[in-house]
């Protein structure tokens, strides 16, 4: 049965809240389906993998680099079977941000995730963020051309 | 507005601004000082977005904004739509020369509208690194790092 709008929401927002922000792995699960699909951007190229691994080692990824992140919603909106978000990740690189050496740099940038619902789980992630930001942050690319 | 409606004026931002350069459509479907927020800048009024459009046409050939109506999620006076990028890149753009290259990128805009019924606020995420990549414009500087940029969050 579909859930509503709302609850569909607070699914979403508990992704960000329990796994994101308390790395509490053990409820993905529960939020995600296990044949999700996850669209991402990985490496310049985007592309789509499936399962709930993808999630699990890109909050990981990112709680390791920065173990006092924080994830803050500023926009939220959601019909049917879908829910947006607009949120910026904040936190300190004591771990290293992608199997880079630990740059100590307070770290802030923003992004946009937009999920399908299915049965109550998360079936489908969009993700698109701020990567050059994050880029020029920890020193790896310079500022583009132009800016 | 109805629903019918909300979905027009996004899917026209797109079709008719972006993809058409019809720049006569922003005096209709945007409030005159309405906000555009990128990560990286922003842009304030219909005449500032003009000319946003004219110039990303001059320098990609072909450029088309491609949505969907299932792309497009409504909640009363605010809209999301994902969308996708496509063009050629054939004159100087922000200082990066003609590289004749296809770059394709995806994106999604949060929309607010005004009592008005036209656009208030567009705050965007694009793939802009991978469009920089695309064009052989930025390159890491670490020399461990074989993925060059993060998955998405």
């Amino acid at each position: 049965m579909a859930n509503s709008p709302d609850a569909n929401n607070a699914i979403a927002v508990r992704l960000f809240e329990t796994v994101w922000n308390k790395g509490d792995f053990g409820v993905l699960d529960t939020l995600i389906a296990p044949d999700a699909l996850d669209h991402s951007t990985a490496g310049g190229v985007p592309k789509t993998e499936r399962g709930s691994a993808s999630f699990r080692n890109i909050v990981g990824m990112f709680r390791h680099a920065m173990p006092d992140i924080h994830l803050s919603i500023e926009d939220e909106i959601y019909a049917g079977d879908r829910v947006v978000h607009r949120w910026v990740l904040e936190g300190t690189d004591t771990g290293g941000v992608m199997g880079m050496p630990p740059s100590g740099k307070r770290l802030r940038f923003t992004g946009t995730t937009i999920v399908r619902m299915e049965d109550g789980k998360i079936a489908e992630r969009w993700a698109n963020l701020d990567e050059l930001g994050l880029l020029q942050q920890l020193g790896v690319v310079p500022p583009p051309p132009g800016a | 507005m109805d629903r019918d409606a909300t979905v027009r004026l996004v899917r026209r931002f797109y079709d008719d601004l972006w993809t058409r350069a019809d720049v006569a459509t922003a005096d209709e479907i945007l409030e005159p000082e309405m906000l555009f927020v990128l990560p990286f800048a922003r842009f304030q009024g219909r005449e500032a977005l003009k000319s946003l459009v004219v110039a990303n046409h001059r320098a990609f050939a072909g450029l088309t904004y491609h949505t969907t109506a299932d792309g497009v999620i409504l909640d009363g006076r605010r809209a999301a739509c994902e969308w996708r990028m496509t063009g050629r890149q054939v004159a100087e753009w922000n200082g990066i020369p003609a590289t004749g290259r296809e770059v394709e990128i995806p994106g999604m805009t949060l929309f607010e509208l005004g009592a008005s019924g036209q656009i208030r606020e567009a705050r965007v995420h694009n793939h802009y690194f991978g469009l920089l990549a695309q064009l052989g414009a930025v390159t890491m500087r670490h020399p461990e790092q074989d993925s060059a940029a993060p998955h998405g969050a």
